[in-house]
């Protein structure tokens, strides 16, 4: 009987494309993706010291905001979210010793894979004392 | 003076008792880590977590609740792997489970690593003597529903290596990991990845019915996970490859059976 339920409540969920925690589907890689068409949404914090990449060790934390972010086009993107990303961004790096502490403004930058390189363009500057400053963004 | 009779060995008691006993000392590891991604509030960027069954809400804010909660499901945990109440101490667990890792699923070694936990749980609880059949069988499952969830969004083209290598390029533009840049490079290869990867994801069932393709489907398991770790920050150890203990249990039995 326990087997029954087990391969029912696998094929419910599959199914019916919904998960029901903590039976759930396994849909990690499997969208269709082309390698020519690559790209990913970063985040950079600028300090005195130049530009380096924001990677707290709870690393899941960019890729997600990032695919937020992404999801049906930055440049669709409402002002809103992305101030509400970068609020999040610098809450996150202050829980992480301090490291929005020199920070004076976080870029958000879109990186595409083409002729194998990488290619930065940023898309947008936030200042962190200014983060509510609309032409800004 | 009479000789010692051998112990009898029963495979589906002994992976209790390891499998409790790795995730307890996992938990034991990483418990300040996920305390202080807990900290992080990642219902914040998250949402709320996943109801219970898609249906019932479960309370996670609560710091104390989630410590105690994590405190319980390593004492719990132990107890079962110490032979302690085998039906009672996995549902201590199981009810722990419930109060500690939605609050921190998000998080990149849990999200659905965990997911089998409670099932492992359910069936130590319920059907204990048929650990090893159910165990198995919720591993096969896994990987199938993983196989035809490629089939249906990407259809068999999934196998053709392009998809790998977007998606380990993808890694490499978030991470800068070379791991992942030097297999994204190499399209045979990735395309022989591709093509292993789902027909032995669509495949692993076939364990349940030819257990002499074991060391073979586990071997691969291993692997697989093994690179995705490597190249792309997928960390199934932790949680997740315990499980695989159910396939080493019985070698492990009879080996213990010739030294008593």
């Amino acid at each position: 009987m326990l087997i029954a339920a087990l391969v029912l409540a696998f094929v419910f969920v599959t199914i019916r494309r919904a998960d029901a925690w903590p039976i759930t589907r396994y849909p990690m890689f499997s969208r269709p993706r082309d390698p020519d068409d690559v790209c990913v949404i970063c985040f950079a914090l600028e300090t005195p010291d130049g530009l380096r990449w924001w990677r707290p060790h709870f690393y899941r934390y960019p890729d997600y905001l990032a695919r937020k972010l992404a999801a049906g086009g930055l440049a669709e993107r409402g002002l809103a979210e992305r101030l509400w990303c970068v609020s999040e961004i610098l809450r996150l790096a202050r829980l992480e010793q301090g490291s929005e502490r020199e920070c004076v403004a976080v870029h958000i930058i879109e990186r595409r894979w083409i002729n194998c390189a990488v290619r930065d363009r940023t898309v947008a500057r936030v200042p962190v004392n200014g983060a509510d400053s609309a032409s800004a963004v | 003076m009479e000789p010692i009779p051998p112990v009898p060995c029963d495979p589906a008691r002994l992976f209790s008792i390891l499998y409790c006993g790795v995730i307890a000392l996992q938990t034991l590891i990483h418990y300040r880590e996920q305390l202080q991604f807990f900290r992080t509030q990642p219902d914040r960027v998250y949402g709320q977590p996943p109801l219970l069954l898609g249906l019932v809400p479960l309370p996670t804010g609560n710091e104390r609740l989630f410590m105690a909660a994590g405190g319980g499901f390593i004492l719990a945990l132990a107890a079962a792997a110490g032979g302690f109440a085998p039906r009672a101490s996995p549902a201590a667990a199981l009810a722990c489970y419930l109060f500690y890792f939605p609050a921190i699923l998000p998080h990149g070694y849990v999200m659905r690593k965990t997911n089998l936990i409670p099932i492992v749980l359910a069936i130590m609880i319920m059907a204990p003597g048929q650990a090893i059949v159910l165990v198995r069988l919720s591993l096969s499952l896994v990987y199938l529903s993983a196989g035809v969830e490629k089939l249906l969004a990407s259809g068999v083209r999934w196998a053709d290596g392009r998809n790998l290598q977007a998606y380990l390029l993808e890694h490499y533009l978030y991470t800068e990991r070379p791991q992942a840049l030097w297999l994204a490079r190499r399209a045979r290869l990735c395309r022989w990845l591709s093509t292993g990867v789902l027909i032995w994801e669509l495949s692993f069932w076939l364990i349940m019915f030819f257990p002499a393709l074991i060391p073979f489907y586990a071997l691969v398991g291993l692997a697989v996970h093994a690179g995705t770790s490597v190249a792309m920050r997928i960390h199934y150890w932790v949680y997740f490859c315990p499980a695989y203990i159910v396939f080493a249990t019985p070698w492990l039995c009879a080996w213990i059976a010739s030294w008593t």
